[in-house]
């Protein structure tokens, strides 16, 4: 009986150990696993988005649960209450008085009996805050798997966003095509280019970007600017051209046949040159036309015709540059220019030349004087006019300029000393004036010093220079 | 050195001294009124072979329980009123000279007060330091040595102290090495009104009775052999060393109280009386094993005047027992080292 009572004595000490036991093995074991689902997770995280792996391979992070959980099992081996500890707590809830503490230490013999029967206490365990850990772990780890591939992949790719700077050189490109200064080719090119640039173009590098869409944004602004400089030479070739025919168009007589046939030759020779550059000009002449200028003789109505179709030249260039300038190509001077450049006076011109009809080389120059493009660029090879006759003074005056009010004081104050009747010559041997009020001036000959007498010593100085005048002035030899 | 019997002590053997102590108690119970605790603790402290000092009011029976203690145990019983102008020799005895009948000259050693079973000392605190120290080698070893001679002391031998805790003018308050060398500092109080009630009305010029049994010499030293064989288990010795070292404020278990309060703690010597008090107590229950319980019953008594407070305590008025309560509370007796979060429900 007494080893009946001994054996219940063990088991109920073995059961309340093992009770202890299994509390803490879940107590470690979900804060293990709650450190294990979130490195897990963060691994997986950092897996998709570095790697393309399957997420089923991703899944063999469960195998680190098995360690976690043999972890907890030995942390909760070890911490687990020893068989002397628990014996002392069930000595001390049942109020043995020792004796359980005392069987395993001595021979009871009869006391064994005097053992009361065993209270355990209950193992209650606080687990929230770690089950809410180990739930936070599982929802990270469910949502690490759960994230969408593109925003793990854009995690990775990020692309960079030029959808802006692309769009505004598209554009451009389809304006110069259109203005057939790029042809299809070469604006096919610099499409494929400007599609390569926008696929390829990611955050990593976005200097390379950049930079690309720069350089071809380079490009595109200096066909513009070519093709604007070429259209304005055209302007003024235009006008130039219009100009000579208007003031030919309506001479009515006042012009001699020889000054009106160098005009019309010249006129011919001007379109002639300008149809060779700007093939719109030829198609717009018509053919009676082009024929009229290659014979040389235009009638008025001709030569009206043609001043209509120069300035319808004109008109479509000036059309251009605006585009141009619109689509921030060209600078809006350059259109600007243009403008100016377009602006003829034939009526000017036709007096000039029923003026030098007699004179074919003036003649000659009036034809190719170039509109009134202002004196701001001016045409190269324009005729330098020199004036002979020098300027007249007449009404010209010296500027006035009020001097300051300390000179003026000093001015006022000053007194004639004397009148040298040499030149002032420089002693470059003599030192500086030393002591008193020349002390830091400079040497001898012309310098003056300026120092601020104070009002009490005004009287003195004064009385000084006063004795100073009662002697006859002095001369530069000392004589008197 | 002695050694714990594995064989703990038969209930035969164990019941006479139940009923020789439960006797006793009783006695004591029947001469002095409404302080049944306190006899208790003082015959424990008997039974542990210890000092005892007692500290209260003049009047609370103090000498009354001294002496009766004295006729119950039929000990040899002494009384020494502790005055500033006592000196070591009036306690210890001292040299005569003595002219014996051949006419020679010798000095003879004339025992002094000391040399009794039961030295009660009283007003402790009123005499010097020098005659106070007198008592160190007799409390501790249990001799005297006076002229170059050692002579030992009657066994058993016990002091018990008194001291006034009122008067504190001319007094020499006792240095804590002599202090730790009583096993108990008891607090006499004055008993409730009903018991006043009832020593007034039985008894003229409040005298107690004399007891009607005292111990013969013979069943005391079984109560002591006895004592030797109460067991005290291993993991109670265990709680018994971390109560001791839980009382100083650098272990890193102490409680809050400690950490704040405590300028120095117990020294081992409170760990062996505690242990040897334990025993007593449990061998009054009638247990032949200690328990936590008896630890607990005796450690405000072992341990309150041995805890030296600071400053601190004297400001915000804590006194050594509140230090003690909270150092027993704070400690887990078993020692599971359980994590915080898991919790034993208290048994009911």
């Amino acid at each position: 009986m007494a080893h009946h009572h001994d054996d219940a004595c063990e088991r109920t000490v073995r059961s309340f150990v093992s009770r202890v036991g299994w509390v803490l093995f879940l107590r470690w074991g979900l804060l293990l696993t709650a450190g294990w689902c979130f490195l897990w997770g963060t691994a997986v995280l950092a897996l998709r988005v570095v790697t393309d792996l399957p997420w089923p391979v991703l899944l063999w992070g469960a195998a680190g649960l098995a360690p976690a959980v043999a972890g907890a099992g030995f942390w909760a081996w070890r911490c687990r209450p020893t068989q002397a500890a628990a014996r002392a707590l069930l000595d001390r809830t049942s109020r043995a008085g020792g004796l359980l503490m005392a069987q395993e230490e001595a021979d009871l013999r009869r006391w064994r009996q005097r053992i009361p029967p065993l209270r355990a206490p209950a193992v209650r365990w606080q687990g929230q805050r770690q089950v809410a850990l180990t739930l936070l772990a599982a929802l990270f780890l469910l949502g690490s798997f759960l994230v969408p591939a593109d925003f793990a992949h854009q995690a990775q790719s990020r692309p960079l966003n030029i959808d802006g700077p692309t769009q505004q050189l598209a554009e451009q490109i389809n304006l110069l095509e259109e203005e057939r200064i790029l042809d299809d080719q070469q604006a096919q090119d610099l499409r494929q280019d400007l599609e390569r640039l926008a696929q390829q173009a990611t955050a990593e590098d976005p200097v390379k970007t950049w930079e690309a869409l720069d350089h071809l944004a380079d490009k595109l602004q200096n066909t513009a600017s070519q093709t604007a400089e070429r259209t304005l030479r055209q302007t003024e070739q235009a006008t130039q051209s219009q100009t000579l025919a208007e003031a030919l168009a309506g001479e009515n007589g006042l012009l001699g046949e020889e000054a009106l046939t160098t005009a019309m030759a010249e006129l011919a020779a001007q379109v002639q040159q300008a149809m060779a550059e700007n093939e719109a000009l030829s198609e717009s002449l018509g053919e009676g036309l082009r024929e009229a200028l290659q014979a040389g003789e235009l009638s008025p109505q001709q030569l009206a015709a043609l001043a209509q179709a120069m300035a319808g030249q004109k008109l479509a260039m000036e059309q251009m540059m605006a585009r141009l300038a619109d689509a921030r190509l060209i600078d809006e001077q350059l259109l600007a220019m243009c403008k100016q450049l377009g602006q003829s006076d034939s009526e000017e011109l036709r007096k000039l030349l029923a003026e030098c009809q007699g004179d074919k080389e003036a003649l000659l120059a009036l034809c190719r004087r170039p509109g009134r493009g202002g004196v701001s660029r001016g045409r190269g090879d324009a005729e330098m006019i020199w004036k002979t006759q020098a300027s007249s003074e007449e009404g010209v005056s010296f500027k006035e300029q009020v001097l300051p009010a300390a000179s003026l004081e000093a001015l006022r104050e000053s007194r004639m000393v004397g009148v040298s009747q040499g030149t002032p010559q420089v002693d470059e041997a003599a030192g500086p004036s030393a002591g008193g009020a020349l002390q830091g001036a400079a040497a001898s000959g012309g310098s003056a010093v300026s120092h601020r007498v104070l009002p009490r010593h005004r009287a003195t100085v004064q009385r000084y220079f006063d004795r100073q005048q009662d002697k006859p002035p002095m001369t530069t030899d000392g004589r008197e | 050195m002695t050694k714990q019997n594995s064989a703990l002590l038969e209930p035969e053997e164990l019941a006479p001294a139940v009923e020789l102590v439960s006797r006793t108690l009783a006695e004591l119970d029947a001469v002095l009124l409404g302080q049944s605790d306190l006899h208790r603790l003082v015959l424990a402290g008997i039974l542990s072979r210890g000092h005892i000092l007692l500290e209260g009011l003049p009047g609370v029976g103090k000498t009354a329980l001294i002496k009766a203690l004295g006729k119950l145990l039929h000990l040899a019983f002494n009384r020494v009123q502790f005055t500033p102008d006592l000196m070591p020799g009036d306690i210890l005895g001292t040299a005569i000279l003595e002219q014996g009948d051949d006419g020679r000259r010798a000095m003879r050693f004339e025992p002094g007060p000391i040399f009794t079973n039961i030295l009660l000392a009283d007003e402790i605190n009123r005499a010097s330091p020098k005659t106070q120290s007198a008592l160190l080698e007799a409390m501790q070893e249990r001799r005297v040595t006076t002229l170059g001679q050692t002579r030992p002391l009657p066994e058993p031998f016990f002091v018990l102290a008194s001291q006034n805790p009122i008067e504190l003018e001319g007094t020499y308050p006792l240095p804590e090495a002599q202090l730790d060398r009583f096993l108990f500092k008891l607090r006499v109080n004055a008993v409730a009104v009903d018991v006043l009630e009832q020593i007034i009305a039985t008894r003229r010029r409040g005298e107690p009775p004399e007891p009607a049994w005292s111990m013969t010499a013979e069943q005391l030293a079984s109560l002591f052999a006895v004592m030797d064989r109460v067991y005290l288990p291993r993991a109670v010795s265990r709680y018994i060393a971390h109560l001791v070292s839980a009382t100083h404020p650098e272990t890193p278990g102490a409680c809050d109280a400690v950490r704040d309060y405590v300028a120095y703690g117990t020294s081992p010597r409170a760990a062996i009386a505690m242990a040897e008090a334990a025993r007593a107590v449990a061998l009054i229950d009638g247990r032949p094993t200690v328990g936590f319980e008896d630890v607990k019953a005796v450690a405000p008594a072992v341990l309150n005047h041995r805890l030296i407070l600071n400053y601190k305590a004297r400001f915000d008025k804590v006194d050594e027992l509140t230090v003690i309560n909270q150092a027993l509370a704070s400690l887990d007796a078993a020692a599971l080292d359980l994590p915080r979060d898991v919790r034993l429900d208290a048994v009911g």
